[in-house]
């Protein structure tokens, strides 16, 4: 089994696909072994994709791209910055609170970098911003896309760990809207600091008129997290049937209401969203083989009884789980790592009496923080795309916010109410 | 060249017009599941079986799309360090290794189509081995847009090594 893993990660560091090096080691693993015939391939691909709880994947990738495809996150940053854009510094809140709401959309960091960041960042640039700190600023912002909810990393992780997809939902709410806040207080110490901001902040005046006007015509973007938050926390829909009623609306929204999305865009939009979807699921499918493995071989007991030598308090297992799993997020693949990893690290906290909801929602803040930890955070690249800044500026820029991420994930590691509260009230 | 050029397109063409029909019938699905729950409140048992299945349809075959579109997740920090010739020998060994995993998946995907071609669904009484078939056949189009990706490796490097 350790040579499973160790060709695994070769495969994986060289450049082959994840997908594949995790079907490839597995195949390589039966053959040898023959503890069961190839065909368990097969029909363990099946078997792990056959979940209604995946279903909302695609569903909510759909939502977004026909959000962004029906001219959506222009009217969202028209309407951040009709209602703060006028302040010193605004245009950086104006950022953080449309990837806010981007977020409650579309449950993908990177996806939420890329619509928020290529409206935004010019005009933070316009606005006194150095290139840097607007490219650092948005690509912080877009780890709030997976926290708040819908989050796809949750729907894996609930569907691999057994958690109720609903209660990890609810659990990212605080967190995310109290990274918002911390993001938005560094914001504002950059903004009083530097001459240029400053300057040009009395360009933009506040009007309750174009707070109005702009509420309007944002108001089908605005409406569709209530839609789908409302419906799952008010226990009309599964994750999975809002995440259907909410592709239903915007089909709506960009058809009838704003009339920017073509029928012949229709297929293309379908297709690309789909793909997105399957380079997701190929992997959730492939990785039930290896978790079948896994648990046959038994191998997570005699990791867990290792580890259980050396880790023996819950506090220690808690800041080592952090370090551990911030250094996996900027490595690895986030849903691999999700699929490979929870099996392994998450049982040993259950065993020391931590809650395995706490525990499900701080794996995902953490391997989402991880996308933002240089060297190979994936939201950095999508930033140096967006600004065609070089990676070492980027890594500049997003340092403050970064740090304050990283106080967040450990305050949230220790104060469990933050991720608990919301869904024990509902309960 | 032309033709294959042609097949290439043609299977572009099946391959994108079965996604889409596949998501589609999930969606609607989807949405009749909760229409015939709350407004007629009456709900269909096999909407969920057929979503569930139509599914798998789509996200296998759009993982082969992935393949053509060099989409799949991979992790490139170690790769990006290489020189370029030792990156263009493993994107040869890498598009190999697809292939091989693939052979396995049509091999023991037939295999297991057969195994099960009694099984009924509960829901809708569908042959289960029509779910088991896209295995089998996400496979055969991974291995054709793998091939694909070969020729267009080799035609670039004769490209370069015509123009310099």
């Amino acid at each position: 089994m350790g040579y499973l893993f160790l060709t695994m990660f070769l495969l994986i560091f060289l450049g082959v696909p994840v997908a594949f090096a995790i079907g490839l080691s597995s195949i390589g693993f039966l053959a040898i072994t023959n503890i069961k015939p190839l065909i368990l391939i097969a029909q363990r691909m099946v078997t792990g994709l056959d979940s209604f709880p995946l279903l909302a994947i695609p569903l909510f990738i759909l939502v977004g791209n026909l959000m962004a495809s029906g001219g959506i996150s222009k009217r969202l940053v028209n309407w951040a910055e009709s209602l703060v854009g006028s302040r010193s510094g605004g245009l950086g809140i104006v950022a953080i609170l449309s990837c806010v709401v981007f977020a409650a959309i579309s449950g993908s960091a990177p996806a939420t970098v890329a619509a928020i960041g290529t409206i935004i960042i010019p005009s933070m640039v316009q606005k006194g911003y150095t290139k840097e700190t607007a490219g650092g600023l948005v690509a912080a912002a877009g780890a709030l896309g997976p926290i708040i909810p819908p989050s796809i990393p949750m729907i894996i992780y609930g569907v691999t760990m057994n958690i109720s997809v609903t209660d990890m939902f609810l659990g990212g709410v605080l967190p995310g809207v109290f990274i918002a806040l911390l993001l938005i207080m560094v914001n504002m110490v950059i903004a009083k600091r530097s001459p240029a901001i400053i300057e040009h902040s009395s360009e933009n005046e506040f009007s309750w008129i174009n707070v109005l006007k702009s509420t309007w015509s944002g108001l089908g973007a605005l409406f569709l997290p209530v839609l789908i938050l409302g419906g799952i926390y008010g226990g009309i829909f599964t994750p999975t049937e809002a995440a259907a009623v909410g592709v239903l609306y915007s089909l709506i929204v960009g058809f009838v209401v704003y009339r920017e999305l073509k029928l012949k865009d229709l297929p293309t939009i379908l297709i690309k969203s789909m793909e997105t979807s399957a380079m997701i699921c190929f992997i959730v499918a492939v990785a039930n083989v290896l978790s079948w493995l896994m648990s046959t071989t038994q191998v997570s007991n005699s990791i867990v009884s290792f580890l259980m030598q050396y880790v023996n308090s819950p506090i220690v297992y808690l800041l080592m789980l952090n370090f551990f799993l911030l250094l996996v997020g900027a490595l690895l693949d986030n849903i691999a790592a999700i699929i490979i990893m929870a099996p392994i690290v998450i049982p040993l906290g259950l065993q020391l009496g931590l809650d395995p909801l706490h525990l499900g929602v701080l794996f995902v803040i953490n391997i989402v923080v991880g996308f933002v930890t240089p060297p190979f955070g994936y939201n950095l690249f999508t930033a140096c795309a967006i600004t065609g800044l070089k990676f070492d500026r980027i890594v500049k820029g997003v340092w403050p916010f970064l740090i304050v991420q990283m106080i967040a994930v450990l305050i949230f590691a220790f104060v469990p109410q933050f991720i608990t509260f919301l869904p024990n009230l509902i309960k | 060249m032309k033709l294959l050029q042609k097949i290439e397109k043609w299977v572009d063409y099946v391959g994108g017009f079965l996604i889409v029909i596949t998501f589609s019938i999930m969606i609607i699905s989807c949405i009749a599941q909760v229409y015939t729950r709350y407004v007629l409140n009456n709900s269909l048992s096999w909407t969920e079986e057929l979503a569930r299945y139509t599914f798998i349809w789509a996200n296998l075959l759009a993982a082969s799309f992935c393949v053509k579109n060099n989409g799949h997740a991979r992790v490139t920090a170690l790769f990006d360090l290489f020189p370029a010739k030792i990156q263009e020998s493993l994107d040869f060994v890498i598009q190999a290794l697809i292939i091989i995993m693939s052979v396995v998946l049509v091999k023991e995907g037939f295999n297991m189509v057969f195994t099960v071609k009694t099984q009924l669904s509960p829901a809708m009484g569908l042959n289960i081995s029509l779910v088991y078939l896209a295995i089998p056949v996400t496979g055969i189009l991974i291995i054709l847009y793998s091939f694909f990706n070969f020729i267009q490796i080799l035609v670039d490097k004769a490209v370069k090594g015509v123009n310099g």
